[in-house]
C-alpha cells in the first residue's frame, strides 16, 4: 500500500501526502513550488490559462510517453499519481526557446501574456503529438488542438499565423527531451501497488484491481473520473469530497477496444482517447465530440462521466440512446447490462444500484443502411453547453421510413428518446410534410425550460427545426433530392 | 532606426516562458495576509446588519471589517458618490460590504460563506426603460445642435423613428483585479496593482486609509489585460487591501476570482437610443434627431464621459447637416457600468450603421452605396454635430481601395445568388466605417510624462505615465527611445509604472497612452541629447567647458549638425565621431546630467463645453471593414466566412503590434454584437459570471479569411511621429458583422431589426417569423 501520490514535473520528482494531495495542481504549482507562470483565470476547465502537459503508461507510443494537454486548475494531485508533468516553465530548453515560443514572441502572439503560457503549452503539445504521429501541422489542426485556450488580446489571428511558421522539423520533442527510463520503471512498479491517503476529513483510494475496488467501495464513496465537473464543483466550494475512489490506476479500465462490431468503453477512457479509436467507424459521434469540448476536458473527462453526471444536456448522451448503446453495471455480485435510454429516471435518477458502478460502455457501430445525424446548438459553436442536443438514426425501406431514433438534450429534466414522434413516423414517407406533421407530436414530448442557454420558445423551435434538418440533410447527401429549405 | 519597425514586444520573451511576473505571481512576503471581499445579497434596499461572529470563528481568520474601519469612503473617477464598501443605501447586487484577513486561502473561502448581511429590500430598477420612466438619471448632457432639426425632418422625403439598443459587454481581462499592499516604514505604503490608472489609485487609497499622498505609491509592471475595466475599478480593491495591510502592519493580497469579478464589477454601457431620421431617395441623411441613453448602474463612475464619447460618435463617419443629440445616463441598480474599449464610441456609431442598413431597405439601394453618399467629404460637408471640421480625411479613398480589394461588388452578386438556392444557409454582406476621436474629451487629461535615464555604459531606464496592459505601449517608447539615441531597443528598458517616478499621470486610456507619454519620452529624449550635444560641440570646437555652469539647455546656436545614429554621435560638419558610450563617460565625468524628465501636453484643443462647439478631438484614426456573414436557419448558427479591414494609422509606430491591436480590437467588437450576452436572474444577479456561461469568441469564430491592411498616411503632424493611436479605434469594425447579419436578414425576413447582441436565439426567433 503507498501513502504518497507520486508525480514528476519538469523531470523532477515530487511526493504528496495528506491533505496536499487534494491540492488542485495549479495551486500547488503557483502557491507550493514557485512555478507561477501556470495561470488560474476562471478555474473551472474553460478558459486553458492553466493548461499544462501530462502523460502516463496509460499514453505510451512507441515505449515514449506522449503527452496530452489538460486544465491543471480542476485536476487534483492524487489523479495525476504516477504522470509526468510538464509546465510552460519547461517548455523552454536550456535558455533556447521551443520553436513554439520563438514563432509566438515572433508573430506577436502573446499581448498581454496572461493566457500565453496556456497557449503555449497547447502549442507544445500539439506539435508533439504531430510529430510522434508523423503528422503536418495545418490551419484546422491548430484551430482544434487550441479551441481550449481563450485569448481576449490578439483576435487569435497572431497566433494562428505563429502556428502557420512553425517548422516543426526544428523541434526536440519533449517526449525525447523528458524520456527518463528510471522514471517509467518507477511508474511501472508503484503501479502494482495500490494508494491509500486519509486525512481528518477525507478518504482516498486508488485500486489498482477491480477486486479492491469492491473492498473499499461503499455508499458514501465517491467515484472521480476526470473530475472535469467535480473539480469545478470543488473550485467553486459547492462540493467537499469525503470519501472518493479513484479508478485511475486500474490498468483496464483505460482501454477502448473493437470487439467484433462494438466498441468497448473503460470506465477510465477519456474522450480523446474515444475520439481516436471510432473515427472511422463512428465519423457522425467523432464530429460532435469535437467540437462539444476542448482537448483539455477531453483528454481528462470520460464517456462514462458524462454518462454517470446526468446532466439534461450530456452533449454525449443523446448519440447513445439512439445507437442502441448498452452499459454494463458492476458489483460485488455480479454485472448487469442495461440499455442507455433506460439508465435515465428523472432529473439526476439513475438506474444504478449502491455499490454498482459503470463498467462499460457498448457502443454498437451502425449497419450502413443506418442513416445517423448529431446536432448540437449553442450560444457558440465550439466548446458551449448546448441549448439543444438531438441525435437521429433512421433506416429507409425503399423512401418509407423502416425505423427512426430521435434522442434530445436540454427539452426535458433529462436526455430522451421521443416515442410518440418516432412511432408516428415509423412506416411513413420520409418527406419533409410527414416532419411537420411530427412537430405537433414532438411539441407535447418534450418540456424546455427557459434558462440563461435559451427561452423555452427558442428551444421548442430549435428542436423542430432539428428534426427537420435531420430530413434534409439525409434527404440531400443520400437520397440526392432538391431540398428547398422553408422554415 | 527603430521607428516604423516590426519589433517584438518587449514582454515577449516573458510571457512565452512564463516569467513574466503578474501581481498574484508575486511570491509571498513573510506575513501576508490574504484578502477576500463579500457583497450584499439584493440589489436595493437599505443594509439593516451586518453579523460576522460565524466568520471570525473559522481558524485563520484574523479580521473582518466594513465601512466603519475606512479613513474616508467615497471615489469616484469625475463625482465622488460610490462608496468603498457599502453600508447603508444599496446600489447593485453584489456591491462589496465586508473584507475578510485571513492567514491563507481556504479559511477566506469559508469565512466569505458565513458573512450574514440583513437587508431591507425594496423594488430595484433594472432597466433603462424603467429608469426613464421614473425620469431618474445620474446624468444629463448638453444637447449637440446643429441648424433646425425639426424644420429640416419635417422637408425630408423620407423618415424613420424608431430606436436601437444594444447590450452590455464583460471585459473579461485575463487576469481580475488584483493588488498586494506592503506597508513601509514611517506608515507608507507601496502598492502592486493591475490598475490602468496607478494615481487615481494612489489617490483613492490614500484617502480611504487616511494617509497624505506622498506616503503612497502605486506601482504597476503590468496587467493581465485591462480595457477600460480596470481604469476606475482597480482602486477600490487595491483601497481593501491597502486596508488589511494598514490594520495588521502586515503585506496584504487581494486577487479576485473570475466569479466575483464578474458579478461585482461594471461593465460596458448598455444602450437605448431613440431618434427620428430624415433622408431623400437616394438615402442621403439631411437630419438626425436622437436621444441616447445609456444604463450607468448604481454609480456615477465614468458615464459621463462614455455618454458624451457616445454623441460624438453617433455620426459613425457620416455627415448630417441638421442635428440635435441628447444624452441621459440611467440611474439602475446594475453594477456600476465603466470605462471599455471604446467608451461609448461603438454604442454611438453602431447606432448609426445599424440605421443606415434600414434606410438602404427603405429606398432599395444597397447599403455600401447609402454609405458611400453619407460620407464626410473633403472640403465641403465636413461639420460634425459638435462643430469640428474633420480635414485630412481620407475615408472616400478607403472606400474605393476596399470595395476593390474586398471584391465586394462580385460578392454581393454571389451571396444574392447563393440566397436564391435556399439551402438552409442564408448569408449576409456589409460595409462599415470607424472614425475614433483620439483625445481624452476632458481636456486636462491630455497630458504626459517620462523619466529618462542614460546609464554609463549607454542603455537606457525609462518610466513613463503609461502602463502596459498587453498593447505594447511600452515597446513604443522603446522604441521612439532609442530611435532618438540611435541605438538598438535593446538597449532601452521601461520601468514598472510608478507614481514616484510619474506623478498626477492620466489614465492608460481614450487610446492615448503611446501619444502623450511616448511624445513625453521623445521630449526627455531631447532634452539629454541637447545637454550631449552641446557638450560635445564644445569639446569638439575646442572651447573649454566649464563644468561649474549649468549647462545651457537654451543654447541657441544650430546642434542640427549633429546626429545620433549606429551608436555613434556624429558632427556631420566637422565629420568629428564619438562612440555614444564614450560621450556618455565624457560627459558624465563633466558633471553633465544624463537624465530627463518631460511632461507633454496636447495642442490644438478647444472644445466649449458649455456650447458643445468645437475641437474636441486632436485627430480621428480611420478604418473600414467588409464582412460576408453565414446564418444556418435551423439554429441561427453564425459564420463570419470573410473579413477585410483596412486602416488609417498614420505612420505605424510598430505595424506588428498595430495589426495585433485591429485583429484584437475586431474580435472583440464581433463579441459584444453576437454572443457575448449578459445574462440576470431577476434578481439582478449576473448568471453569466463565468467563461462556461459567458462566451467570448475563441479560436474557432475567427472569420474564415480575414484580410488586415493599413494605408499609407504621412500626414498625420499631430501625433508622435506622426503615428496614430489604434487601441479603440477598430473595435467599432466589429459592428460590421451586426450590419452583415442584419443583411442576410434582410433576405428572409420583412423585419430584419434586430437588437445587439444578435445571438443564435433572436436570429432564429426573427427567422421564424418569416412564415
Amino acid at each position: 500500500m503507498r501513502e504518497s501520490v507520486c508525480f514528476y514535473i519538469n523531470g523532477k520528482k515530487h511526493e504528496v501526502a495528506g491533505e496536499h494531495a487534494f491540492l488542485n495542481l495549479s495551486d500547488y504549482l503557483r502557491y507550493h513550488v514557485s512555478l507561477p507562470g501556470t495561470k488560474v483565470v476562471c478555474a473551472e476547465g474553460d478558459c486553458g490559462a492553466c493548461t499544462v502537459l501530462i502523460s502516463s503508461l496509460h499514453n505510451m507510443s512507441d515505449g515514449k510517453l506522449r503527452y496530452r494537454s489538460i486544465n491543471s486548475c480542476i485536476s487534483q494531485l492524487f489523479q495525476l499519481d504516477l504522470h509526468s508533468i510538464i509546465t510552460v516553465e519547461g517548455i523552454e530548453e536550456e535558455d533556447k526557446l521551443h520553436e513554439v515560443q520563438s514563432s509566438m514572441q515572433k508573430n506577436h502572439g502573446a499581448q498581454c501574456g496572461y493566457c500565453t503560457p496556456g497557449f503555449i503549452c497547447a502549442m507544445a503539445g500539439m506539435t508533439d503529438n504531430l510529430i510522434q504521429e508523423n503528422q503536418k501541422l495545418d490551419e484546422k489542426k491548430s484551430k482544434n488542438y487550441l479551441t481550449g485556450n481563450l485569448c481576449r488580446c490578439t483576435g487569435y489571428d497572431p497566433i494562428l499565423k505563429a502556428c502557420e511558421e512553425i517548422n516543426l522539423s526544428k523541434i526536440k520533442p519533449l517526449y525525447e527531451r523528458y524520456h527518463n527510463e528510471s522514471m517509467l520503471e518507477e511508474f511501472q512498479s508503484l503501479s502494482k501497488k495500490p494508494l491509500k491517503i486519509n486525512t481528518d476529513s477525507k478518504d482516498l483510494f486508488l485500486p489498482i484491481d477491480e477486486e479492491q475496488a469492491f473492498s473499499f467501495f461503499d455508499e458514501k464513496s465517491k467515484i472521480t473520473s476526470g473530475a472535469t465537473d467535480l473539480g469545478v464543483l470543488i473550485n467553486k466550494g459547492k462540493l467537499e469530497q469525503q470519501k472518493i475512489i479513484s479508478f485511475n490506476n486500474i490498468q483496464n479500465f483505460h482501454d477502448v477496444s473493437k470487439i467484433k462490431n462494438e466498441f468497448h468503453i473503460g470506465p477510465r477512457a477519456t474522450w480523446s482517447s474515444i475520439e481516436n479509436a471510432i473515427e472511422t467507424d463512428l465519423p457522425e459521434y467523432t464530429g460532435i465530440i469535437r467540437i462539444f469540448a476542448s482537448p483539455q476536458i477531453k483528454n481528462q473527462g470520460t464517456l462514462v462521466g458524462n454518462i454517470a453526471n446526468a446532466s439534461p444536456i450530456g452533449d454525449g448522451i443523446p448519440y447513445l440512446m439512439v445507437n442502441n448503446s448498452t452499459l454494463e453495471l458492476s458489483s460485488k455480485g455480479g454485472s448487469r447490462i442495461i440499455p442507455v435510454s433506460d439508465f435515465y429516471k428523472g432529473y439526476k435518477k439513475l438506474d444504478l444500484n449502491t455499490g454498482e458502478f459503470i463498467k462499460k460502455v457498448i457502443l454498437p457501430i451502425p449497419q450502413a443502411n443506418e442513416w445517423t445525424k448529431l446536432y448540437k446548438v449553442s450560444l457558440r459553436r465550439d466548446l458551449d453547453i448546448s441549448a439543444v442536443t438531438f441525435a437521429g438514426v433512421v433506416e429507409l425501406k425503399g423512401t418509407q421510413i423502416k425505423s427512426i431514433r430521435i434522442a434530445f438534450g436540454g427539452v426535458g429534466p433529462i436526455v430522451l428518446r421521443v416515442p410518440k414522434t418516432e412511432d408516428f413516423l415509423t412506416g411513413k414517407e420520409f418527406n419533409r410534410e410527414n416532419i411537420f406533421k411530427a412537430h405537433t407530436i414532438l411539441e407535447s414530448e418534450i418540456t424546455p425550460m427557459s434558462d440563461l442557454r435559451g427561452s423555452k420558445e427558442f428551444r421548442m423551435t430549435v428542436a423542430r427545426n432539428l428534426l427537420l434538418k435531420f430530413h434534409d440533410e439525409l434527404a440531400t447527401e443520400k437520397l440526392s433530392q432538391k431540398v428547398e429549405v422553408t422554415l | 532606426m527603430s521607428i516604423g519597425k516590426n519589433i517584438i514586444h518587449d514582454s515577449s520573451r516573458g510571457h512565452v516562458t512564463g516569467t513574466s511576473v503578474f501581481v498574484d505571481d508575486r511570491a509571498a512576503i513573510t506575513g501576508e495576509i490574504q484578502v477576500g471581499v463579500v457583497g450584499v445579497p439584493v440589489a436595493a434596499g437599505r443594509i439593516k446588519s451586518i453579523n460576522s461572529k460565524r466568520a471570525e470563528l473559522v481558524e485563520g481568520i484574523i479580521g473582518v471589517f466594513t465601512a466603519a474601519d475606512l479613513q474616508h469612503n467615497q471615489w469616484g473617477a469625475i463625482v465622488k458618490n460610490q462608496p468603498i464598501l457599502v453600508s447603508d443605501v444599496i446600489g447593485y447586487i453584489h456591491e462589496p460590504a465586508v473584507v475578510i484577513a485571513a492567514e491563507n486561502r481556504i479559511a477566506l473561502e469559508k469565512a466569505k460563506k458565513l458573512i450574514e448581511i440583513e437587508c431591507d429590500e425594496v423594488k430595484p430598477t433594472f432597466s433603462i426603460d424603467e429608469a426613464i420612466k421614473n425620469e431618474d438619471f445620474l446624468y444629463e448632457a448638453t444637447p449637440f445642435v446643429q441648424g433646425d432639426v425639426d424644420k429640416a425632418l419635417s422637408n425630408s422625403e423620407h423618415r424613420l423613428k424608431q430606436s436601437f439598443e444594444c447590450g452590455g459587454q464583460e471585459h473579461f481581462y485575463l487576469e481580475s483585479q488584483a493588488t498586494i499592499a506592503i506597508p513601509l516604514e514611517n506608515g507608507q505604503m507601496e502598492l502592486h496593482s493591475s490598475s490602468q490608472h496607478p494615481s487615481e489609485t494612489q489617490h483613492v487609497v490614500a484617502q480611504a486609509l487616511g494617509l497624505p499622498y506622498h506616503h503612497v505609491t502605486c506601482i504597476v509592471k503590468r496587467m493581465g489585460g485591462g480595457f477600460g475595466g480596470k481604469e476606475s475599478q482597480a482602486a477600490p480593491f487595491a483601497a481593501m487591501a491597502g486596508l488589511v495591510a494598514q490594520k495588521f502592519n502586515r503585506p496584504a493580497r487581494i486577487a479576485l476570482s473570475k466569479d466575483d469579478d464578474m458579478m461585482m464589477t461594471g461593465k460596458r454601457h448598455p444602450f437605448k437610443n431613440f431618434y427620428e431620421v430624415g433622408f431623400d431617395s437616394k438615402g442621403k441623411i439631411t437630419a438626425l434627431k436622437a436621444d441616447l441613453f445609456s444604463d450607468a448602474g448604481a454609480y456615477a463612475d465614468l458615464s459621463s464621459s462614455i455618454m458624451e464619447r457616445a454623441m460624438f460618435h453617433i455620426d459613425s463617419a457620416y455627415y448630417i447637416p441638421d442635428v440635435l443629440i441628447t444624452g441621459k445616463c440611467c440611474k439602475t441598480n446594475n453594477h456600476s457600468n465603466t470605462a471599455f474599449r471604446g467608451f461609448g464610441g461603438p454604442q454611438g456609431a453602431l447606432t448609426m450603421e445599424d440605421l443606415i442598413e434600414d434606410i438602404a431597405k427603405v429606398v432599395g439601394i444597397d447599403a455600401s452605396e447609402v454609405r458611400k453618399i453619407n460620407l464626410y467629404g473633403q472640403g465641403i460637408n465636413n461639420r460634425t454635430p459638435y462643430g469640428q471640421i474633420i480635414d485630412h480625411n481620407p475615408l472616400k479613398e478607403m472606400t474605393e481601395k476596399i470595395l476593390k480589394d474586398s471584391q465586394y461588388s462580385k460578392l454581393r452578386k454571389e451571396v444574392e445568388e447563393f440566397n436564391k438556392i435556399k439551402n438552409g444557409k442564408v448569408r449576409g454582406l456589409a460595409l462599415s466605417y470607424t472614425k475614433f476621436g483620439i483625445a481624452f474629451t476632458a481636456k486636462f487629461l491630455n497630458q504626459g510624462s517620462a523619466l529618462v535615464n542614460l546609464h554609463l555604459d549607454g542603455t537606457i531606464q525609462a518610466s513613463t505615465g503609461a502602463t502596459e496592459m498587453g498593447q505594447g505601449v511600452n515597446t513604443k517608447i522603446q522604441q521612439i527611445i532609442a530611435h532618438a539615441f540611435g541605438i538598438s531597443p535593446e538597449s532601452v528598458q521601461l520601468m514598472a509604472t510608478s507614481t514616484e517616478k510619474n506623478h498626477n499621470t492620466s489614465p492608460t486610456a481614450a487610446s492615448s497612452g503611446s501619444d502623450i507619454n511616448g511624445a513625453a519620452a521623445l521630449k526627455a529624449c531631447e532634452k539629454i541629447k541637447k545637454r550631449l550635444c552641446v557638450f560635445l560641440h564644445k569639446h569638439w570646437s575646442g572651447e573649454v567647458f566649464n563644468d561649474v555652469k549649468e549647462i545651457e539647455l537654451d543654447f541657441e546656436g544650430d546642434l542640427s549638425h549633429i546626429e545620433f545614429r549606429d551608436g555613434l554621435v556624429v558632427d556631420t560638419n566637422s565629420k568629428n565621431e564619438i562612440k555614444l558610450t564614450e560621450a556618455i563617460k565624457m560627459a558624465y565625468l563633466n558633471r553633465v546630467s544624463l537624465g530627463g524628465y518631460a511632461h507633454f501636453k496636447t495642442e490644438n484643443l478647444g472644445f466649449d463645453k458649455s456650447k458643445c462647439e468645437g475641437r474636441a478631438f486632436n485627430y480621428f484614426t480611420n478604418g473600414a471593414a467588409v464582412c460576408l456573414v453565414e446564418i444556418d436557419e435551423y439554429t441561427g448558427e453564425l459564420k463570419v466566412l470573410k473579413t477585410d479591414i483596412l486602416m488609417d494609422l498614420g505612420r505605424p509606430l510598430n505595424p506588428g503590434i498595430d495589426k495585433g491591436q485591429v485583429t484584437g480590437a475586431f474580435i472583440q467588437g464581433m463579441g459584444w454584437v453576437t454572443h457575448e450576452n449578459l445574462f440576470y436572474s431577476d434578481k439582478g444577479v449576473l448568471l453569466s459570471h463565468s467563461p462556461t456561461t459567458y462566451k467570448i469568441p475563441n479560436i474557432q469564430d475567427t472569420p474564415r479569411e480575414f484580410n488586415v491592411e493599413f494605408i499609407e498616411n504621412h500626414e498625420n503632424q499631430q501625433a508622435v511621429h506622426r503615428s496614430k493611436a489604434v487601441g479603440e479605434p477598430p473595435f467599432l469594425l466589429g459592428g460590421t458583422v451586426f450590419c452583415a447579419i442584419k443583411d442576410a436578414l434582410r433576405y428572409r425576413v420583412a423585419d430584419n431589426r434586430i437588437t445587439s447582441p444578435a445571438t443564435n436565439e433572436k436570429i432564429i426567433m426573427k427567422l421564424q417569423k418569416a412564415t
